[in-house]
């Protein structure tokens, strides 16, 4: 042992290289893992950064408003036993948040004939964005947030706006007009446009519709996912069971005899675009990877060769003074094996280091028996030369 | 000594050196094509989203007097019109998308005809229909009802209340209701159920009496009538019953049956007029569904059963409200005269078909039929084409309102060549069979405003859902037919919207440019976009709060700042590669030069002994080395040409489609870095073969 040492000491430079070699190549591919595993991250982050919404459409997909959905489509949403019985065997909720529900009731104000429109988030009126230019003044104290509640609260159009705090605004049944109810409303705000609808809480519209029809509907429907990565999980449990799939060629909603009324589209677009743009990427640092434990071979060939090279005469004394090639072979790849650990351990350290993440131990394992395969490969061929041409006194 | 017998000598010593060399070339555009891959990707990404900005001027002119507010936006608008001069490190252009017309071997989407279940809140006829509601009809009369001035005199009335002269509002001359049976549809858009059979009532304007009884009308007469306003009133009815919220979502859009319409009862009737004190038609049917109540039918609506409709006028001066007028001013500017204006730009209005049809139409009378029933053909593939700079600033794309379900956005190198690609309608794709990489025909008009009768209510509706301009057998087309392949195909939340951007499913995309030198003038542009700098929303905002501005713009960006971080993050790592990837290029390349040229340094020795010059030491020395290292190089950059591509092509086609993220393959950069990397290596190889070659000394 202590001659190996000995012998190590007096001959440097060729472990030296074998070290920095080794070292380099395991700098590579701890950066390389290190890449990889940072756009793990990032696909996490941006799944769970990015809002996915679905909507109830109709079957062709071209159509999320308008569309009388019943109340039992509703409930699968809502979950509320106010509204009817829940029929999924599945909680919609479980995977959804955020359900933002649009209802349009037929109504009076005074002898004008208006659309109440239940809304429970401002955002799923078209209308009222802010580029569709409907400007909303808002009453002191009231924002778009008055949707969101239960309060008994309205916006007017300033075309029916009397001035007072208060309107009587009546509900009126779906077709049978005589059936009606007046309820008072708080104005919490008007707007400009042409629009004739009167704009309330949806709970509000709800409660009313309850009392006139005897169940609810609703015109627009959607949601957000909790989680990303159960879009698939509920398409297969949820979607599937009560929605179409959006066809351009499906029967349009009303017009078929299609149990499936509704077609529910998801809306993953720039999620999956992005994702999978990220995960090609992650590939691609896998495949750099095992190119670079390809290089190992490389490098075991080539320091092989420096090695076998300069240590010609000395492998034929050993032969000439008895020693096996099994031997030889052993010490020569326990010296170099020793001087790739030393430089692997380096470069995992300044990698660990620089990067904060554990190296890829299986991908540096082989890199390193590459190395030695392919130093084998070069010194096992040198030895296998008779010894006179190892002496170089063959001519 | 040739310097190559070197590489024979030793075949082992030389193959290693060939797979340094290749592993150092690999090496090298490995890294280097990650890091250009990167760096294009990102590129891509910003491509691919784009933030908007759209101005909500009604927020910034709240609680101001009418004069206030238009003097205050006309104000906003210029603000908004010299935001990128002022900001261009954050905004960086408005993009106005300006549209133009082609006629296409497809056929457009009809919405007054479509099978969709459209709730239509506004029209009975929807205007989005444009000119496919040109029609030409041959019709018997049954009854000719009473001269008129209704349409005139509504007119009048509108001039009157708004305190304008009379005189100046149009003159639509006098009008009449003839009913009749169509006997032929000589020429109407294929959507429409062929209305043979049926019964029509023709509205028809004329200048005055005298004009009127020229024709001679009588019962039982034939005539042609062209109009611009088809209406299949049947369908109306049903549409109506349909969106009745009774019918609720239902079959009786199609299926309506007028068997089950009976009349309401006297205390319905007196029940409806309770509930609706203000109408001013009381209904008198209605339409059973099953049992329980009706739907109330008005005797005017009941009259729709089994009917379409059409307004013919004698002729374009009545049409346009210049009735009487003796002159008409072009859009020149010039005035002629208007026998000159009906010779020249006139349409048929009503012919008395004394003979056959057939006949008729081949005569020299019928010319003007013919070329009439050739333009409503014509018109029923015609397509509103909106040329964009940026797709993706178009803000229905921008919102995700509109988004692409197959395919990709116009690509750079396709706005800059102006290639002729087009993105369409998922409805359009399914209605006329297309699917990604077909190509369809494209050939461009331009709109005749000289049609003020045809035209004019287009031009002054609100701007949003453009519509196929109105073709002019004057003008005809301005290009030949092109082909144009189908790279995208985009579906709409809401199809058939009302909003200010909206656009009909009707709709082509194609690159800014593309007809360029067909189409000289545009009829208008319709969309507006303020372009900004990804990432830039907040500081967008802050500018506008510093100039008084703030809330005044609405931002779209499809999520960019959500995901920003995350791909910064991601692109950092990139450089890293690239550095470890030189690095372990240098040290394969060091360890080359090593075993190629100073372990030769025995051999520079014994040249040098030998008498050799120095200059053939350093070519011995550089030309044993090179001829190697070029090999490997060579064969590096092969294997890395197709290792990388073939492996990056099987991930993105696995994939389905490419992303803004997937990874860029181009050959030019390996062979650039191969190239690269052989002239450094020579280099490298010279300079340590004159170094060896000095230090050599007998």
């Amino acid at each position: 042992m202590l001659f190996f040492l000995k012998r190590i000491l007096r001959r440097p430079v060729p472990g030296i290289i074998t070290a920095v070699c080794m070292a380099v190549i395991t700098l590579l591919i701890c950066l390389l893992n290190a890449g990889e595993a940072e756009l793990i991250r990032r696909i996490d982050e941006t799944y769970t950064d990015i809002k996915v919404e679905c909507a109830v459409t109709n079957l062709t997909g071209t159509g999320d408003d308008n569309l009388n959905i019943t109340y039992r489509a509703v409930n699968l949403f809502l979950e509320d036993p106010r509204y009817g019985s829940i029929v999924s065997e599945v909680s919609f909720l479980d995977y959804l948040e955020n359900v933002r529900i649009r209802s349009n009731c037929n109504g009076k104000v005074g002898n004008e004939t208006v659309t109440i429109s239940g809304l429970n988030d401002i955002t799923i009126a078209r209308e009222l964005r802010p580029e569709e230019e409907t400007f909303i003044s808002w009453a002191d104290g009231y924002d778009a947030s008055v949707f969101k509640g239960s309060a008994p609260v309205c916006v007017v159009p300033e075309s029916l706006y009397s001035g007072e705090e208060e309107m009587e605004i009546t509900f009126v049944h779906m077709y049978e007009k005589d059936r009606t109810d007046t309820v008072t409303l708080r104005v919490a705000g008007t707007y400009r446009g042409f629009k004739n609808n009167v704009y309330c809480p949806w709970e509000v519209a709800a409660e009313e519709e309850i009392k006139l029809e005897g169940y609810i509907h609703a015109d627009a429907l959607n949601a957000v996912f909790r989680d990303n990565y159960r879009i698939d999980e509920f398409r297969e449990k949820c979607a599937s069971q009560y929605f179409a799939e959006v066809d351009p060629k499906g029967a349009p909603a009303g017009t078929g005899n299609s149990s499936y009324r509704y077609a529910l589209d998801i809306y993953d677009d720039v999620l999956e675009r992005t994702i999978r743009g990220l995960e090609t990427n992650k590939t691609v640092f896998a495949v750099c990877g095992m190119l670079t434990v390809a290089v190992s071979i490389g490098v075991g060939f080539v320091i092989g060769s420096i090695i076998s090279k300069r240590n010609e005469k000395i492998f034929a004394l050993k032969l000439v003074m008895g020693s096996e090639k099994r031997t030889i072979w052993g010490e020569v790849i326990c010296e170099l094996a020793l001087f790739s650990l030393i430089g692997i351990a380096a470069a995992i350290a300044v990698s660990y280091a620089v990067t904060g993440y554990s190296p890829p131990w299986i991908t540096v394992a082989a890199s390193f028996a590459a190395e030695i395969a392919g130093i084998t490969v070069v010194v096992v061929s040198v030895l296998n030369r008779d010894v006179l041409s190892l002496s170089g006194r063959k001519e | 000594m040739k310097s190559s017998h070197q590489i024979i000598r030793s075949p082992i010593k030389s193959i290693l050196g060939l797979v340094l060399a290749c592993l150092s070339c690999v090496s090298l555009c490995l890294c280097i094509g990650q890091f250009y891959s990167a760096v294009r990707t990102k590129d891509n990404l910003e491509q691919e989203f784009t933030t908007i900005a759209l101005p909500n001027i009604d927020e910034a002119t709240k609680g101001l007097a009418f004069w206030e507010s238009v003097s205050r936006t006309h104000e906003i608008e210029q603000y908004l019109a010299n935001l990128s001069d002022r900001y261009p490190e954050d905004v960086l252009s408005t993009e106005n998308f300006y549209q133009t017309n082609a006629v296409a071997d497809i056929s457009a989407i009809n919405i007054d005809a479509s099978n969709e279940f459209v709730k239509n809140e506004f029209f009975d006829t929807d205007p989005r229909r444009g000119n496919l509601a040109e029609s030409i009809l041959y019709i018997r009369i049954d009854e000719i009802g009473e001269i008129n001035s209704e349409w005139t005199d509504l007119y009048r009335d509108m001039y009157s209340q708004m305190g304008l002269p009379e005189d100046q509002a149009p003159n639509f001359g006098l009008e009449c209701e003839i009913t009749g049976t169509v006997l032929k549809a000589v020429a109407l858009n294929g959507s429409y159920p062929d209305p043979s059979g049926r019964r029509a009532r023709i509205t028809f304007r004329f200048t005055d009496v005298d004009a009127f009884e020229s024709y001679g009308l009588e019962p039982g007469m034939n005539c042609l009538v062209f109009g611009v306003d088809y209406k299949d009133d049947d369908r109306t009815l049903r549409r109506r019953i349909a969106v009745h919220p009774a019918a609720g979502i239902n079959d009786l859009y199609l299926d309506a049956d007028w068997s089950r319409i009976r009349e309401m009862s006297e205390e319905d009737i007196l029940t409806y007029k309770k509930m609706n004190p203000k109408a001013e038609e009381l209904p008198k049917y209605e339409y059973v569904r099953g049992s329980g109540k009706g739907i109330p039918l008005k005797p005017s609506e009941y009259d729709m059963m089994n009917r379409v409709s059409l307004t013919a006028s004698e002729n374009i001066m009545v049409s346009s409200g210049e009735a009487g007028k003796e002159t008409h001013t072009l859009v020149s500017g010039d005035e002629i005269t208007a026998s000159e204006y009906i010779e020249q730009y006139g349409f048929p209005g009503l012919s008395v078909i004394e003979g056959d049809l057939d006949e008729y139409l081949k005569s020299a009378d019928g010319e003007i039929w013919r070329t009439w029933a050739e333009v409503i053909d014509i018109e029923s593939c015609s397509f509103p084409i909106i040329s964009v700079a940026n797709i993706g600033a178009v803000a229905q794309f921008a919102s995700e309102e509109s988004f692409l379900v197959e395919g990709r956005l116009f690509s750079k190198k396709e706005y800059a060549d102006h290639s002729r690609v087009c993105i369409i309608s998922e409805s359009l794709a399914a209605k006329n069979g297309l699917k990604l990489g077909d190509m369809i025909s494209l050939q461009f008009y331009e709109q005749d405003k000289n049609y003020s009768g045809r035209c004019e209510r287009m031009i002054e509706r609100k701007k949003s859902n453009p519509l196929a301009g109105y073709y002019s057998p004057v003008l005809g087309f301005c290009s030949d037919e092109k082909p144009f392949e189908v790279v995208g195909i985009y579906r709409q939340k809401e199809q058939w919207g009302y909003g200010n951007y909206d656009f009909t499913p009707n709709t082509i995309f194609v690159p800014e440019g593309t007809e360029k030198g067909t189409v000289d003038t545009y009829f208008y542009y319709f969309y507006s976009s303020i372009v900004l700098k990804n990432g830039s929303i907040d500081r967008v905002e802050e500018h506008l709060k510093d100039d008084g501005m703030n809330g005044l713009l609405v931002y779209y960006d499809r999520g960019y700042t959500d995901i920003k971080p995350s791909v910064d993050e991601y692109f950092k790592v990139s450089p890293g590669i690239l550095a470890a990837g030189i690095a372990a290029w240098l040290i394969l390349t060091a360890a080359f030069v090593y075993m190629f040229v100073i372990q030769r340094k025995q051999d520079a020795l014994r040249m040098t002994c030998l008498g050799t010059e120095k200059s053939a030491v350093v070519k011995h020395l550089f030309s044993g080395g090179f001829t190697v290292a070029l090999a490997g190089i060579v064969i590096g950059a092969v294997l890395s040409l197709v290792f990388m591509e073939r492996i990056i092509k099987v991930l993105v086609s696995s994939i389905g489609s490419e992303t803004a993220l997937s990874p860029v393959v181009s050959n030019p950069v390996v062979i650039i870095t191969a190239l690269c990397d052989i002239a450094v290596t020579a280099i490298i190889i010279y300079i340590t073969s004159v170094i060896v070659s000095k230090n050599t000394s007998v």
